[in-house]
């Protein structure tokens, strides 16, 4: 007989209350890791997108909706409207760096795939990109292709194999090092190769910008508004618009959940009150047989962990099936762009589940910190005169 | 008790297993937007999921569809990409939120999606 | 004084306040030897319950003391006395003794868990306890399964548990039928035998009348 084999017999020998209160922390922490494996993360992902974008400005199509700012940050497809005219202009302004981009999309093995079009050496000078394998981008290099890190494991791309875009057969020049954004899950060519392939010739579909002065951005914006008729928006600016719209629907599941755990947490402090009040007489006789208060506050704390750890393992499994059945369904929405690489390896991290677990059974050690008290407060007469 | 709990639980890790690495499946269709720049690397049947958006006048058979997150954007300058569909039943209503079943064929005026089946979801109305 | 195990002080416990004051014990003296068999008598509600509550450190008295082999018990703190309980007395109540959701032995154990003696000695232990009690086939079986009778002798196996000095009852055979009653008796005054200290509170003059010294408490007062 420990302590802990105590409490757990405790727990069992009471099965419609242990079922009912597991089940409302199960349910509590599967919405928490619903929530967190569908959307949870979404504002760090965004920030990490935007400043592996290397950009200080984004200049874009005029009149860009803030939709197709989120496109940016996600790799979709992407309306190429900007004239090579225009990234001229753009790039002949001093004191900054400019460089286009083509977003476009293929596929291979009927899986699409984010296809860039690049200039190559500037752009690893915005992105710090290291290589895995082979051989970056030469200049002048008018074939290659260069994969992202998880983009070649899912299709098993390494230097020499070749890729299939539009048509045409393309050489895989090297590999580069897992960034933990979108570009891992992207092609990169060339930006003339990609404007051919894609027939459009010239165009771009967004600029990126790095800025010698960071304090004077808006004097640069407004250089740039003055060359070309385009939009120009600042990475805040970017960034504040994609959460705008990302972000509501963030809101709702966050509140789903917090209301759920909150929910939990009440239905353990009410089953460890009631089971105070029930087993006063049993407190009264572990008191006589020698049990300090603290042991008693021990034995009803114990009691809520357990139930905190059980119901937080039960809740992430819940939460983790139940995410991998509606993820596909919300689809629609920009979450699961957000979700880079394959649909269902992308959702459980052993960090997710064992801090799921933490969580329920810190909560429900809180949950049960009154109840404990309030057990350990009786004294031994109290308790054993209660029948 | 504790053999009820043990059996719940294998079967619960089992479905979530199953689940997983059968992958979504069913559920998941490709977007237009992930299938209009390059429909000739699509091979095969696939089903693409997207918003009834045009019809042709010339063809009473050919309709277009948009990425379903078009029906966020309400700026004019919004570039809609459309695919071409070509049905041989009837054509769906203007709004259709459509689930399109079928294989990128190449033609004349580019590639189009021949329909093999196609099941209307729900309708949005479309503003602007 | 080596033979006096308890000894108690002017001992006085008052309940509540103001006006509705309950005066349960009033200025108790009295001592009790080691090894020696006491019945606590007396009327319902005249504060024998209280009395054995506060010999045993279930209580605090309002004024006075108790000196239980030597210790005040005043001095200790509730920590203090939780573990003097543990060592030095084994209790038995009226009824609801056990621990429900455990087994007999589990019961037994569970005493032993909470004065530090590891699980494996635990186990043997409370086998040779049941066995005392003649109850070795029962071990496993929980207090639903049992009879009062049994139930009550899982419990004095239990106090039985640590060793104590001193065993402590209220009112054990109250619920039970004579001859579980005489059951019960026959393994107290054993335990006697064998040099356990037995305190009885009893309302039952046929056990007073085989106890060695009988304590009469009348209005919370002892009569001669």
């Amino acid at each position: 007989m420990t302590l802990t084999s105590l409490v757990i017999r405790n727990i069992t020998s009471r099965r419609g209350r242990f079922v009912f209160t597991l089940l409302g922390i199960s349910i509590g922490i599967a919405s928490f890791v619903t929530f967190l494996s569908l959307g949870g993360s979404l504002k760090s992902e965004i920030q990490r997108e935007s400043a592996a974008l290397g950009a200080n400005l984004v200049v874009t199509p005029k009149g860009s909706c803030a939709y197709e700012q989120v496109a940016i940050l996600t790799g979709e497809q992407l309306p190429n409207t900007i004239t090579g005219e225009e990234v001229a202009k753009i790039r002949a302004i001093d004191g900054m760096m400019a460089i286009p981009f083509l977003s476009e999309r293929s596929a291979i093995d009927n899986r699409p795939v984010a296809v860039m079009g690049i200039l190559p050496a500037e752009t690893m000078e915005f992105k710090h990109w290291e290589i895995l394998k082979g051989d970056y981008l030469a200049d002048g290099d008018e074939t290659g292709v260069i994969v992202g890190a998880v983009a070649a494991e899912q299709f098993k791309l390494q230097p020499g194999s070749e890729v299939t875009i539009r048509g045409e057969r393309l050489p895989v020049r090297g590999v580069i090092k897992e960034t933990g954004g979108k570009d891992d899950v992207t092609l990169f060519l060339p930006l003339p190769l990609a404007q051919r392939l894609y027939n459009a010739e010239d165009k771009a579909s967004y600029v990126a910008v790095r800025v010698a002065d960071i304090e004077n951005l808006e004097l640069y914006a407004q250089k740039i508004k003055e060359v070309v008729s385009l939009g120009v928006i600042t990475d805040k600016q970017m960034l504040k618009s994609v959460l705008s719209i990302v972000g509501t629907v963030n809101v709702t599941l966050q509140l789903i959940a917090a209301v759920a755990i909150l929910a939990a947490a009440f239905g353990i402090i009410n089953t460890m009150m009631t089971a105070t009040y029930e087993r006063k007489r049993e407190i009264g006789i572990l008191q006589a047989l020698g049990a300090r208060r603290r042991t008693i506050f021990s034995i009803f704390l114990l009691e809520s962990g357990l139930y905190g750890i059980f119901g937080g393992a039960l809740g992430v499994l819940g939460g983790l099936v139940f995410s991998v059945l509606a993820a596909p369904q919300i689809s629609s929405n920009h979450f699961t762009a957000f979700v880079k690489g394959s649909a269902s390896s992308g959702l459980i991290s052993p960090g997710l589940v064992f801090g799921s677990i933490a969580f329920s059974t810190v909560v429900a050690i809180v949950a049960g910190l009154y109840p404990a008290w309030r057990a350990a407060k009786l004294s031994p007469v109290e308790a054993i005169s209660y029948e | 008790m504790k053999k009820y709990a043990l059996i719940g639980l294998v079967l619960a890790v089992g479905i979530a297993a199953g689940v997983m690495f059968s992958g979504p499946g069913e559920a998941t269709a490709l977007h237009v937007n992930q299938v209009a720049a390059d429909p000739g690397a699509f091979s095969g049947t696939i089903t693409v999921t997207g918003i009834t958006a045009a019809f042709s006048p010339q063809d009473p058979a050919l309709f277009g569809v948009m990425d379903i997150k078009e029906l966020q954007c309400t700026t004019p300058n919004c570039n809609k990409v459309l695919i071409p569909v070509r049905v041989t039943g009837p054509v769906p209503a203007l709004g259709d939120e459509v689930r399109i079943s079928g294989s990128f064929v190449n033609s004349p005026m580019g590639y189009v999606l021949t329909a093999e089946a196609v099941k209307v979801v729900r309708n949005h109305k479309l503003g602007s | 004084m080596s033979d006096t195990l308890i000894r108690t002080e002017n001992l006085t416990k008052t309940y509540g306040r103001g006006g509705a004051t309950t005066h349960a014990l009033r200025g108790v003296d009295l001592s009790i030897s080691r090894g020696s068999f006491s019945a606590i008598v007396g009327p319902s509600g005249h504060g024998k319950s209280t009395l054995m509550h506060l010999l045993g450190a279930l209580d605090r008295p309002t004024s006075g003391a108790v000196h239980l082999d030597g210790t005040d018990l005043s001095r200790l703190d509730s920590a203090g006395l939780a573990k003097f309980r543990g060592r030095k007395i084994g209790f038995v109540f009226q009824f609801f003794n056990l621990l429900r959701s455990l087994s007999a032995a589990e019961n037994i154990e569970t005493a032993m868990m909470l004065s530090g003696i590891a699980p494996k000695k635990q186990a043997e232990r409370a086998r040779e306890l049941l066995a005392l009690v003649g109850l070795s086939e029962k071990a496993d079986a929980r207090p639903g399964e049992l009879s009062g009778g049994q139930q009550q002798r899982v419990a004095i196996a239990r106090a039985l548990a640590n060793d104590p000095d001193i065993l402590m009852m209220d009112e054990p055979t109250g619920n039970l039928d004579s001859a579980a009653e005489e059951e019960i008796l026959n393994i107290l005054f054993e335990l006697n035998q064998q040099g356990k200290t037995v305190i009885v509170v009893t309302h039952n003059l046929d056990i007073a009348r085989r106890a060695q010294s009988i304590i009469r408490v009348q209005d919370g007062q002892i009569r001669a």
